[in-house]
């Protein structure tokens, strides 16, 4: 969107309620359309369209659930799901049963994960500067920048994407930075583990990411960390800690978690020490 | 103190209360006339189509079964609409060049289906499984009519609750061995009620449908 515009719209909005409209006005307008909804009850139905398939898939029954092994995206990471459509359109996922890391389970986020799919303001189409335009069009303009950005060595070209952890993706973004080298490729993660980043590099001199082993601990130390909390690996998280505190129960092993907390987070009863005074000792 | 209301007022009131009443009564006879009548209901009304497709030259002269085209009738919750592609297993050979069909070979084409009005559907306050009618052995025609005597396709059945109704709350004389639903010519077996006349009682035995339970208001409305 233009500059113009947006500041267009943004005083439209800062002015408030239109002139002449008073609230007598306004609950009068109401009440009429309040009596005309309720008149639509009374018409007969509306038309409607059947579009069916050109050409069908295999086994497709109308109506009939099926279910669908994919992934779905979690600050970059890949979330094992099945995906529950009816008629081609997805309405549920769920943790994939037979996925090592999830074992079925999801979080909350990935199950609202769904709702994006759904979003109005999901774009359609590519845009140019607020308006779809078609994909031919961006084919054109990503051919003339490609040849532009040859000369340049990528000078001006900037990338901003999400988190990303697909291999493939990955390969691609480093293919392009080794053709222009002078693009800058930008992350936009604002919830994501950023203090982890930088500890890591400065631990092990290159960016890691943590895979903690619940289920091989007998001691956790968390210093205010929420690592039960939300997050890309919290199923499997949770799950290696359910697994461990299982054992104990069950008599095998020693398994204490303790943490020295000062915000309240999820904290399993039974077996966690805190440290007196919360903040203060930690 | 002078008289408020003159000599005719209380005839006037008693004029006006009378006129109300009987506005009130003809609105409701309009309006129930209406609900009923083919306008609201559809019933006999062709729609609009894409192709002028004949249900009485495929099925009726040329005897295509039904479950050719609606593939999911038996398995799914709704019986579809057959893809671009089945109508073009026959239609690239037969009628190739028709001017009729070129809806149809565009839409095999450009990839874009083709838009049908729909004759055949439920309000989406209604759940509706199409499968299960089937196998119990609700034949075809019972909902769709003669189909094979429609050149155009139209409502043969007003798909209002008291319609539906009537089947859920006495299921037994409408059951049909579910092997032959497509049939669309029962006269014989309505002819002799007593050689058929205990099927549909035996059925609804063997399959445990319960009337009491086919009209609780969960059954469609959930």
């Amino acid at each position: 969107m233009t500059a113009d515009r947006q500041r267009e719209r943004w005083e439209r909005a800062a002015a408030g309620r239109p002139e002449g409209v008073d609230r007598r006005t306004l609950l009068k307008a109401m009440a009429a359309s309040l009596a005309l909804a309720g008149l639509s009850g009374c018409g007969a139905q509306a038309d409607e369209k059947a579009l069916p398939y050109v050409r069908e898939p295999e086994g497709f029954a109308d109506g009939a659930v099926r279910w669908y092994a994919t992934a779905a995206l979690f600050e970059g990471y890949a979330q094992p799901v099945l995906g529950k459509t009816v008629s081609g359109r997805p309405i549920k996922l769920e943790g994939n049963p037979d996925h090592p890391v999830c074992g079925g389970a999801t979080d909350a986020f990935t199950q609202a994960a769904l709702l994006g799919l759904y979003d109005p303001a999901r774009s359609q189409a590519p845009r140019r500067e607020g308006r779809p335009v078609a994909w031919s069009l961006f084919e054109r303009f990503a051919d003339d920048l490609a040849v532009r950005l040859d000369q340049e060595k990528g000078r001006g070209l900037r990338l901003l994407t999400g988190p990303l952890s697909s291999p493939t993706m990955l390969a691609q973004i480093a293919a392009m930075m080794r053709r222009w080298p002078q693009a800058r490729w930008h992350v936009s993660d604002p919830a994501g583990p950023a203090e982890w980043r930088r500890a890591s590099r400065q631990l092990f001199g290159r960016v890691l990411d943590r895979q903690p082993a619940f289920d091989a601990a007998e001691v956790v130390v968390s210093f205010d960390g929420d690592f039960l909390g939300p997050g890309p690996r919290q199923t499997p998280n949770a799950r290696k800690f359910a697994e461990a505190r299982r054992r104990r129960q069950a008599g095998k092993g020693f398994w204490r978690p303790s943490r020295c907390r000062r915000r309240p987070a999820l904290r399993p009863t039974g077996g966690w020490w805190q440290a007196p005074g919360g903040s203060a000792v930690c | 103190m002078a008289q408020i209301f003159t000599a005719s007022a209380d005839t006037r009131l008693r004029a006006a209360a009378l006129l109300g009443v009987v506005a009130l009564v003809m609105a409701l006879v309009v309006l129930g006339g209406y609900a009923d009548s083919s306008y609201a209901t559809l019933v006999g009304w062709v729609e609009h189509q894409p192709v002028p497709f004949s249900h009485q030259h495929h099925v009726g002269e040329l005897g295509i079964d039904c479950r050719y085209c609606h593939a999911a009738a038996e398995t799914g919750a709704h019986a579809g609409l057959p893809s671009t592609f089945t109508c073009m297993t026959c239609h690239s050979q037969v009628w190739t060049g028709a001017p009729m069909l070129a809806p149809v070979r565009a839409s095999l084409a450009s990839g874009k289906p083709l838009e049908w009005q729909r004759v055949a559907r439920l309000p989406d306050y209604v759940y509706f499984d199409h499968s299960i009618h089937l196998s119990r052995g609700v034949p075809c025609v019972t909902c769709h009519g003669r189909v094979d005597r429609m050149p155009l396709m139209s409502r043969a059945q007003p798909f209002q609750m008291q319609w539906c109704l009537d089947c859920h709350r006495n299921p037994a004389p409408h059951l049909r061995p579910p092997a032959e639903i497509t049939r669309m010519d029962w006269s014989n077996w309505d002819e002799e009620p007593g050689i058929h006349a205990v099927y549909g009682e035996l059925m609804t035995k063997v399959y445990g449908i319960e009337p009491a339970k086919l009209t609780q208001c969960n059954i469609c409305h959930r």
